[in-house]
């Protein structure tokens, strides 16, 4: 139960941490959401003040909620399927409170700028492309995608091939030392990590597709977003390699039904995804945080509805850069978005549910 | 090549994006062969319908100004006479743009001027064959 406490705090702390940084995670230029001409404005008095009193707020918020959470366990100790279930709201009710302040500083920075003169980099109804970028400089070859083919096709051969000569009992879970549930063999569980692969490999083929051609979350012309083409080929390769990661750990569990696997190999796997989520911090802020943009940015901050969503009947764009925190989001004004957002929920929920089952 | 749009314009789009590119070969900064991006790249930096660029694209093309290649993009490939076509193109248009301006002070309905250029055209073409 005490390992179970720890990685539920060490994962509450994470989440809440990352989603917490999030006005932190933009071009200089932008403040919740709320984009300026110049990236002067993020060591404006007024910004710096905005920014201390969203921390102040959404910290607090986290903060609360996380000690009645571990009050409520230490005191109550709920079984470990309840402890599931309120860690998760305790969860998700802190991404809300640290939600609820992003947006007050998302209202408080659209008044800062309506406060202030107009700033004449700002326009509202040009933009300007560099239109000598190929279309192979620009977008990922889709061809990276098949990288995610392979391991589930070997995943799926070694079952068929093997499930004649697996035990009766087939480790369905591991914990930091090893198998510690084991499940009776059947066609259905022997071939639940290819099914997981499955889903997980062609939710990230969607968004890796789709993120290809994700434009940046500022535009106006080509300097107004400095580095985010190379961003994008990084996140794009990125993905695919997570995705693969994520495969590569279902194929040892198969292997784990014939042969016992030292728990290290799944310690190896989470190690990898830590140091690609490094990799990425690192990335951004070399090529897009500390770059500074320059010439006539566009002013759309009606299409990203409370600095969060954005939403443009326009644009073709399925995928956009994210305005505030690393990654890319939907355009919700897209019928394909919201599919997209459904088989995302329904991947993650599914894969929760088989996990448990 | 630096490719402005101008959303507040009463041009259309599509012929703003068209009208962009032509003058681009005109002054020479698109030469034969130059990169063009796909409908879809160019869409989502733009921030417009793909059908607007599809329009534009598809203009181009049919009058001998660029290639498109299927899932590459579109590449710049305009023979002598379409170099020639925009260079008179962008030329004319600052003598079409004081012929206009003057039509509009005077009242002239744009149907006239249309129906003006028709008559020419069939007039000159006419004595071509």
């Amino acid at each position: 139960m005490r390992g179970l406490y720890l990685t539920f705090a060490l994962v509450y702390l994470l989440t809440a941490f990352l989603v917490l940084l999030q006005p932190w995670l933009t071009r200089k230029n932008v403040l919740f959401g709320v984009v300026f001409g110049s990236s002067d404005v993020w060591s404006d008095k007024d910004a710096v003040r905005i920014r201390r009193r969203y921390l102040l707020e959404a910290g607090a918020g986290a903060l609360g909620i996380g000690i009645a959470a571990a009050v409520y366990f230490l005191l109550c100790r709920p079984s470990a399927g309840d402890a599931a279930v309120y860690f998760t709201a305790a969860v998700f009710a802190a991404i809300a409170a640290e939600t609820v302040a992003f947006v007050a500083g998302n209202r408080r920075s659209k008044r800062l700028k309506s406060s202030r003169e107009k700033d004449r980099n700002l326009v509202t109804d040009k933009i300007t492309v560099e239109t000598s970028v190929s279309e192979k400089e620009a977008v990922v070859s889709a061809a990276w995608l098949l990288l995610l083919l392979p391991v589930p096709v070997v995943t799926l051969a070694l079952t068929l091939w093997g499930y004649d000569f697996l035990p009766d009992l087939l480790p369905t879970h591991y914990g930091f030392s090893g198998a510690d549930a084991w499940t009776p063999k059947s066609w259905g569980t022997a071939l639940m990590p290819v099914i997981l692969q499955v889903g997980i490999g062609l939710l990230m083929l969607v968004c890796a597709y789709f993120t290809r051609r994700a434009p940046a979350s500022v535009r106006g012309n080509p300097e107004a977003a400095p580095g985010s083409i190379r961003y994008r080929r990084f996140m794009v390769l990125t993905l695919i390699l997570l995705g693969i990661v994520t495969e590569l750990t279902f194929l040892i569990v198969t292997v784990g039904f014939f042969r016992s696997v030292p728990a290290i190999c799944f310690n190896l796997s989470l190690v990898l995804c830590l140091a690609l989520t490094v990799l990425i911090f690192v990335f951004y802020y070399r090529f897009v945080r500390v770059r500074k943009p320059s010439g006539p940015i566009f002013d759309d901050d009606a299409k990203w509805v409370l600095g969060m969503f954005y939403f443009s009947p326009s644009d073709p764009s399925l995928f956009v850069e994210k305005r505030s925190g690393i990654g890319y989001t939907v355009n919700f004004a897209r019928p394909g978005a919201w599919a997209i957002m459904i088989l995302i929920a329904a991947v993650v929920v599914s894969s929760i549910l088989l996990s448990k089952g | 090549m630096l490719l402005t749009v101008d959303f507040s314009s009463e041009e259309p789009i599509y012929m703003q994006i068209r009208n962009g590119i032509v003058a681009g070969i005109a002054m020479g900064k698109l030469q034969d062969g130059d990169p063009l991006p796909s409908v879809r790249t160019l869409g989502g930096e733009l921030g417009v319908n793909l059908h607007t660029v599809n329009k534009a694209y598809r203009l181009l093309r049919n009058e001998g100004f660029i290639r498109l290649l299927p899932s590459r993009g579109a590449e710049v490939q305009a023979g002598e006479a379409a170099k020639n076509a925009a260079l008179f193109l962008d030329a004319a248009g600052n003598s079409l743009r004081n012929l206009i301006s003057e039509a509009v002070t005077r009242h002239v309905d744009r149907s006239a001027i249309h129906a003006m250029i028709d008559t020419l055209y069939d007039e000159l073409e006419g004595q071509k064959t």
